[in-house]
């Protein structure tokens, strides 16, 4: 792992490398994605994104919730550029706050999966042994259950809601984070630093936390990028189906199922939204593969 | 060889095992109550009591999911509870469907995404490569249902020359297999690419090379063989992950396969065809992995090699 | 193997090009697929459609919603428990069996079976005895009077089975036999994806003019439009998608159907939780809904506010009565003063996630945001809401209620406090709505009866244990080949009289 060359031991605290300006690792990574045209289009888009969901009442013409029935159903025009759906809502403000709840979703299902996975892989990757085992099955078996059939039961079971649906896409994104920072850290673990800190002494959580887990970043932070991307298209498909969003929030794979009745009339209702998911997923992605090339460009999937 | 298949084949065992209790566990956890749906709006409490007692709802959980799973070893996944049709019979009728559809899904994604993935390795870094990349990539993050929804728009509305529900003619596969295999087709595109560049680096095509052997010939023998085995496994993982899809396009093309069966009964509560359903499917998965492995193995000697070797 | 299906198909296809085409055979589409054709298992009306074309009953419906005989041929009322039925003769089973008054008895007996568990044994629960003293005479005892009984002997629950079918199947009788003695018989069903009946020639009126029937299921609305367009479909019986009704009524190549229906749909109030057991709260929010609104936004003009807890095409309906609760912001703001309320209050509306309840709901929560009501909405499943809402929600539900055409139907089920914990969601217990209900129920006289129901009407109007808001109509469609069909307001039609033409 080539970030363990440049990386000062972890005795020194983490700040060590960072504060050296000259061969800084993280410097290094910046240059070679910048170079990556590709990686910074999609970076941009990113950007773009995070601004209009932030700044989402500022952006958007009307409230995404106000209704009014005498011009439901109206074509892109001018004053709504992306018509009005069934209730004579803006489709281009809703659009606009869809934004928000997709990075929402996207950040919470994976700051989940990736929390809860990466402690179970770490614990199991130094561990190893029976609880190692114990882990993987475990894994093996959220794996083999669909992550469609897997998401529907969680909502099913606990209710529609935003957050149970996050939990759900959290949940089956899980096993992926075990198994990449178990991979790491059977790589460092053997590592003679990590000897050095046990013989002075350093309790297990310590030396997982400090010695591991960051050598363990890089491979998880493109994980998550572009984890990000899947949970955006996972939340959208379980909202499509109908679970996790309550009415009347404006959220694009929801909007996409109510939508759909009126294919035949109002494409347009479907017609942005899907164009919304599909613009962001893509900047995720491309993003995602240039940060993955640049932290190190021998870097197998 | 014939060991590692059957160490595998028992593996699956604990897998199933693990399943079909997570299942069990979170269909039962939910509110509703299938004697309830059943019944409808009108019915007593009374009338919904009794209806729980014949189920055999009424009894400890544990104590279902014992008989439940004794059954299900006999080959008896119960009784629906909406059609009281057994749940085996109601799967295997709407299973050739979903295989069907998955397996010209994947048909799909390995004809489209493999020659498009040699293509932009052959040409790394022109255009060509560009193209067929960002090609494979927006495939891999337009939402599927949307593109379901946009083909059906075109050919079904638009330009009326595609049906767009039910399972009788070759006409209805042709939109489905697309949305079906988009995201795999996009993922072996990638996936051979970077394969296929990783192998042309090598020492031994370059040894190949310089000993005069045709390109063409290097190619075929010595690339294809080994592009194919990371193309294998992730065709295998995809296969697993496939359900979902195949969910979307059995409720918006109104297909009556497996995974609207399951989805529909996850809603009405119908815990027989649930629990049996994700098990079978869970199962097929398995299998499919399985042969996947022997796959993997036949195609990479070394690794054939470490299986004869080990234990 | 149904993997080769689409070769065969395609093969079958060019075969069946070059033969003249001469079955009568038409394709409804419903928006799902049956569940079983066992009358006494099922509670939705997509398999009730099918059932009616196989089965009879002892009377039955017309298109008016009026009785009318079908294989009894008169009955008569010695006292007021019991009920005598005299049966055609000469009616067969699809079987081959003989229809007698055994078969009556029978079909009551194992509805009311508790093992058999069948949704519709409330229809019939107070029955005490049946019993045939003859091959053509069916006696019924009540175990007290029962007014509603010969409406509660048209429901499809109530078909008249054949003992030696249904014990000759077993456990599969519904889902690969139906045996009945309706003007079409059982083929197969294709679970999931269509069933296929065929003429009965021996039918006792006369055989059908079509030869085959096929019935499919299809969720996506916009699917069995396109369905409809493409000839795939012949004819869609009800549930055809509101927003697109406008524009295929102006099309001539299509007929069209239109119907008020038995349902309404309304927003029910768990009278047990703060403040909705106020009546002033729910007159309120009464007045605080703009029902017109919801008419115009959700059914697209096609639907009538509610003119009190029933629909005008029930039996028992008082013409007389109009619009409840026109909206009214101010006087709803005025109400909520007088409760103690003005400055609003927070609720939940629990809703499923089908299209026209969850924007019904949509609506209302802006409605009631108006006038100071905090309304968050939670969707939920279907099952989940019915049991939860039976047990006591904690807030507003959105539900409907079809009830079985006769105005006890309509009100009782949901009204009457005994049923507390079933079907009055309301939690309401009123002892003045009590005691007329009772009293429609137990009167055989139908003008006294009528009079009863329009007193009770008007006072759940005035107590309202929920917001009323719209009765639906039927929409139907079909293409110009279709002749004869009439779309039932029950919307279970029955394909008799329907022919095909070129």
């Amino acid at each position: 792992m080539t970030m363990n060359e440049k990386t000062v031991p972890a005795s020194s605290g983490s700040g060590g490398a960072l504060r050296e300006k000259r061969r800084s690792p993280w410097w290094e990574v910046w240059r070679r994605l910048r170079r990556n045209k590709a990686a910074v289009a999609g970076m941009t888009v990113v950007i773009l994104l995070l601004f209009v969901a932030v700044f989402a009442p500022l952006i958007a013409p009307y409230d995404p919730n106000q209704t009014n029935i005498k011009i439901r159903l109206q074509p892109p025009s001018a004053e709504h550029l992306m018509g009005t759906d069934n209730f004579g809502r803006d489709m281009f403000s809703r659009v606009i706050y869809g934004s928000r709840i997709s990075l929402y979703v996207g950040f919470i299902a994976v700051g989940i999966g990736a929390v809860f996975g990466g402690i179970l892989g770490a614990v199991g990757g130094y561990y190893g042994g029976r609880l190692d085992n114990f882990i993987m099955r475990c894994m093996d078996v959220l794996l083999a259950i669909p992550q469609i059939i897997l998401a529907i039961a969680i909502v099913g079971a606990l209710g529609t809601s935003l957050l149970n649906l996050m939990i759900a896409v959290g949940i089956s994104q899980l096993p992926r984070y075990a198994r990449v920072v178990r991979a790491s850290t059977l790589t460092v673990r053997g590592q003679e630093f990590v000897e050095a800190a046990k013989a002075i002494g350093a309790s297990d959580t310590r030396i997982i936390l400090e010695n591991i887990l960051p050598n363990c970043m890089a491979p998880i932070i493109v994980q998550s990028t572009l984890g990000v991307a899947q949970a955006i298209l996972a939340a959208a498909t379980l909202s499509f189906l109908g679970l996790g969003i309550q009415p009347p929030t404006a959220e694009w794979g929801s909007m996409l199922s109510s939508g759909r009745q009126f294919l035949r009339n109002a494409p347009y209702l479907t017609f942005f939204p899907g164009v919304a998911i599909s613009i962001v997923v893509l900047a995720l992605n491309i993003f995602g593969d240039g940060l993955r090339d640049s932290l190190d460009p021998k870097l197998r999937q | 060889m014939l060991r590692y298949f059957t160490k595998r084949l028992i593996f699956l065992i604990p897998v199933l095992l693990g399943v079909s209790i997570v299942i069990f566990a979170i269909v039962h956890l939910a509110p509703g109550d299938p004697a309830e749906v059943m019944l409808g709006p009108s019915a007593t409490q009374e009338d919904i009591g009794k209806l729980r007692e014949q189920l055999g709802l009424t009894k400890p959980l544990y104590v279902q999911y014992w008989i439940f799973l004794t059954n299900a070893l006999k080959g008896d996944l119960g009784r629906s509870i909406k059609s009281n049709a057994p749940v085996l019979e109601e799967i295997l009728e709407r299973f050739p469907a979903t295989l069907t559809l998955a397996s010209l899904g994947m048909l799909f994604a390995i004809t489209v995404g493999l020659p498009l993935g040699v293509l932009a390795a052959l040409k790394q870094n022109t255009w060509v490569d560009a193209l067929c990349s960002f090609f494979a990539l927006v495939g891999f993050s337009i939402p599927n249902f949307w593109v379901g929804l946009m083909l059906m728009l075109l050919l079904s509305i638009t330009i009326p020359i595609l049906p767009s529900s039910g399972f009788d003619s070759w006409k209805n596969l042709i939109m489905p297999t697309i949305v079906l295999g988009i995201q795999t087709m996009a993922v072996i595109a990638r996936m051979t690419r970077s394969s296929m560049l990783e192998v042309i680096r090598q020492d031994y095509v370059r040894t190949a090379r310089a000993k005069g052997i045709s390109d063409r010939l290097v190619l075929t023998r010595h690339i294809l063989t080994n592009v194919m085995i990371p193309v294998v496994t992730i065709a295998g993982i995809y296969f697993g992950h496939s359900l979902g899809g195949v969910v979307i396009t059995e409720t918006i093309f109104s297909i009556p396969g497996l995974g609207r069966l399951i989805v529909d009964a996850i809603r009405a509560q119908d815990y027989p065809v649930v629990q049996g359903g994700v098990l079978f499917f869970a199962l097929c998965v398995g299998i499919v992995n399985l042969l996947v492995d022997l796959l993997y193995a036949v195609l990479d000697p070394r690794i054939k090699a470490q299986y004869r070797s080990a234990k | 193997m149904k993997v080769f299906r689409p070769v065969l198909c395609a093969l079958l296809l060019v075969a069946a090009m070059s033969v003249p085409a001469f079955a009568a055979e038409i394709r409804l589409a419903q928006v799902a697929d049956i569940s079983s054709l066992d009358p006494h298992k099922v509670s939705d009306i997509y398999s009730a459609n099918v059932i009616r074309q196989i089965y009879s009953n002892l009377v039955q419906v017309n298109e008016n919603m009026e009785i009318v005989p079908d294989l009894a041929e008169s009955w008569e009322n010695p006292d007021d428990l019991t009920w005598i039925f005299h049966l055609r003769k000469g009616i067969t089973f699809h079987n081959g069996e003989p229809f007698t008054a055994k078969d009556v008895k029978y079909s009551i007996e194992r509805i009311r079976n508790p093992e058999t568990a069948s949704p519709g044994a409330t229809h019939l629960k107070e029955v005490q005895s049946v019993e045939a003293p003859d091959d053509y005479t069916v006696k019924i005892v009540t175990k007290r009077p029962f007014a509603p009984m010969l409406m509660s002997l048209t429901r499809y629950e109530t078909s008249i089975l054949n003992e030696k079918a249904v014990s000759a199947s077993g456990a599969d009788y519904g889902s690969k036999a139906a045996v009945g003695t309706g003007p079409f018989k059982f083929v197969e069903w294709s679970r999931g994806d269509k069933v296929t009946l065929e003429k009965n020639p021996e039918y006792f009126r006369g055989p059908a003019v079509l030869d085959r029937v096929i019935y499919r299921g299809i969720p996506e609305d916009a699917t069995r439009l396109i369905e409809l367009e493409s000839g795939g479909v012949d004819l869609i019986p009800g549930n055809f998608p509101y927003q697109e009704f406008a524009n295929i009524e102006k099309n001539d190549k299509y007929l069209t159907y239109k119907v008020p229906a038995m349902s309404t749909l309304y927003m029910g109030l768990n009278t047990e939780v703060k403040p909705f057991g106020d009546k002033l709260v729910r007159q309120a929010m009464n007045y605080a809904v703009d029902k017109q609104a919801i008419v115009d936004a959700v059914y697209f003009g096609f639907a009538a506010p509610s003119r009190g807890p029933l629909s005008p095409v029930i039996w028992g309906f008082d013409p007389t009565r109009t619009a409840v609760y026109p909206y009214d912001p101010v006087k709803a703001k005025e109400l909520l003063k007088q409760a103690g309320y003005a400055d609003g209050f927070d609720m939940t509306i629990y809703s499923d996630n089908r299209t026209e309840r969850r924007s019904a709901a949509e609506l209302i929560q802006a409605y009631l945001a108006e006038v100071g009501i905090r309304a968050n909405i939670e969707l939920m499943e279907w099952s989940a809401l019915l049991s939860t809402s039976a047990k006591g929600i904690g807030g507003a539900f959105m539900l409907g209620w079809t009830g079985t055409g006769d105005a006890d139907g309509g009100m009782t089920p949901v009204y009457h406090s005994a049923n507390i914990g079933s079907s009055n969601r309301f939690r309401y217990k009123s002892e003045g709505i009590d005691a007329l209900l009772d009293k429609g129920t137990a009167t055989l006289d139908q003008d006294a009866r009528k009079k009863v129901y329009a007193e009770v009407q008007e006072l759940i109007t005035e107590e309202c244990p929920l917001v009323f808001m719209i009765s639906q109509e039927l929409l139907g469609a079909s293409s110009k080949k279709v002749q004869g069909f009439k779309l039932y307001p029950n919307m279970i039609s029955p394909l008799y009289t329907v022919t095909l033409s070129e």
